[in-house]
């Protein structure tokens, strides 16, 4: 592929995943500065593998997987300078990102959007991942199996079980 | 309460980067560095090409070892008269002799040797294919590597298990296949059976020095493994000796005299005081 076609196919799938992609991060990181940096590495890995003329089957797939594991990465650094915090400050001081803050404390939602979070960040950490990446960002079971490593079938019974639950918890 | 899960899952799906953000991102994106497409790739290929030497040697290394190892594997099952039985026993077993370090591995890997060359014996015989030159080949082998067993059995401390382990193995095997070729024999006739005769005569000698004492001459082989077992503990320390080639049968002790004294005389020596 040339440089001029490749910079355009970038362009369109930039355009098109860059604001899912950042609604998942800052669902997952609750700090829209970190968000925006594990966009913005994803999207460097990307435009490196569209250079190296390495095909990507599905592109959606592809992002959100790259995503998860660079979400992953940074909760394990964070989990790891938290714990020299506080070993640093030998518990009299607590650390300024400890790891048990709440979710979310820093972004702004509507009342209904805050009720929803609060709901699914309620649930087991099993059916959390496929209900955001399903209704929030209408990946198909298909893309979430691909994403979680996991198969379809399975997916759509999460899913479907998942539903049950925050449903559940609207009802009582 | 449907109506807020809908809205709330709306609401979230409103969240975006605003379009400074987006256009910041993308600037930063673009000025990823990039590998050159000139730039050398390292890959396996590349230094192949590079190092012809190293491919000619890395590719007859790589031939050797698969014809080596197939030709290895083939060899197991082989018995005199293959076309691979001299792999069998000059190449394979003589690197498992190397690979074996300690006195208990090399004695329990010579114990193994005598009883696969029994095991091939049996194979001929049972094809009717045991020639005087296989039997004569299988027996010289045979005592070679009872020979070596003795010598190196003599190494392992007494105060193991593992000896008298290895002392049992070898004393029940020897016992099992005495009795196996006892069987095949009395299937036999004429020039066949003597020949296997010839070997039980062998097998009988080894096992008679190795679970001292033992009448030669009785055609009863059915051995009490566990009394020799016990007179392997009894005379931990018990010597063994060279085979020779048995050939007599017939009514005549196969061991010298000598060979008897030393043994009872030794084993005497050896016993603890209260056995005496």
């Amino acid at each position: 592929m040339e440089v001029h076609n490749i910079k355009v196919k970038f362009t369109e799938v930039y355009e098109k995943e860059s604001d899912p992609l950042f609604r998942y991060c800052l669902m997952r990181v609750s700090d829209r500065d970190k968000a925006i940096d594990i966009v913005q590495d994803i999207f460097a890995e990307l435009w490196k593998t569209y250079n190296t003329s390495e095909e990507i089957k599905n592109e959606r797939a592809y992002l959100f997987t790259l995503a998860r594991n660079k979400i992953i990465d940074w909760y394990r650094k964070k989990k790891s300078y938290s714990l020299d915090a506080l070993l640093e400050t030998e518990d009299t001081e607590r650390p300024f990102d400890s790891p048990d803050e709440k979710a979310h404390p820093d972004i702004i939602f509507s009342a209904e959007a805050g009720r929803v979070l609060e709901a699914i960040e309620k649930l087991d950490p099993t059916y959390r991942d496929v209900l955001y990446l399903r209704f929030t960002e209408d990946l198909s079971p298909q893309e979430i199996a691909s994403v979680l490593g996991s198969t379809a079938s399975i997916v759509s019974v999460r899913i479907t079980r998942g539903l049950e639950k925050l449903r559940e918890q609207f009802h009582t | 309460m449907e109506d807020i899960l809908n809205k709330g899952i709306q609401d979230i799906k409103n969240i975006s980067l605003s379009m400074k953000e987006k256009k910041l991102i993308f600037e930063q994106v673009m000025k990823t560095p990039l590998a050159s497409p000139y730039a050398p790739t390292r890959t396996i290929w590349s230094l192949l090409n590079m190092h012809r030497s190293f491919a000619y040697a890395l590719g007859i290394f790589l031939i050797f070892s698969i014809t080596g190892g197939t030709l290895a594997y083939a060899a197991e099952g082989t018995v005199p008269g293959d076309l691979l039985y001299p792999v069998k026993v000059n190449v394979t077993e003589p690197i498992r002799d190397v690979l074996a370090t300690t006195p208990a591995s090399k004695a329990q890997w010579d114990a193994t040797k005598a009883v696969r060359r029994l095991n091939e014996a049996e194979t001929l015989a049972n094809k009717n294919k045991l020639t005087p030159e296989y039997r004569a080949e299988i027996e010289q082998n045979f005592n070679k590597n009872v020979n070596a067993f003795n010598k190196n059995i003599q190494s392992v401390a007494t105060s193991t298990r593992v000896r008298n382990n290895i002392d049992s193995f070898f004393d029940e095997s020897i016992n099992e296949h005495a009795n196996i070729l006892q069987k095949i024999s009395s299937h036999k006739i004429g020039g066949e059976q003597h020949e296997i005769d010839t070997l039980e005569q062998a097998v009988l000698h080894a096992h008679q020095i190795q679970s001292f004492p033992m009448g030669p001459n009785t055609k009863d082989h059915s051995f009490n493994t566990a009394s020799s077992s016990k007179e392997i503990i009894k005379h931990p320390i018990a010597p063994r000796f060279s085979i020779q080639n048995p050939t007599h049968r017939d009514g005549e002790d196969i061991r010298s005299t000598n060979t008897i004294k030393n043994v009872q005389a030794t084993s005497s020596e050896d016993m603890p005081d209260e056995d005496r």
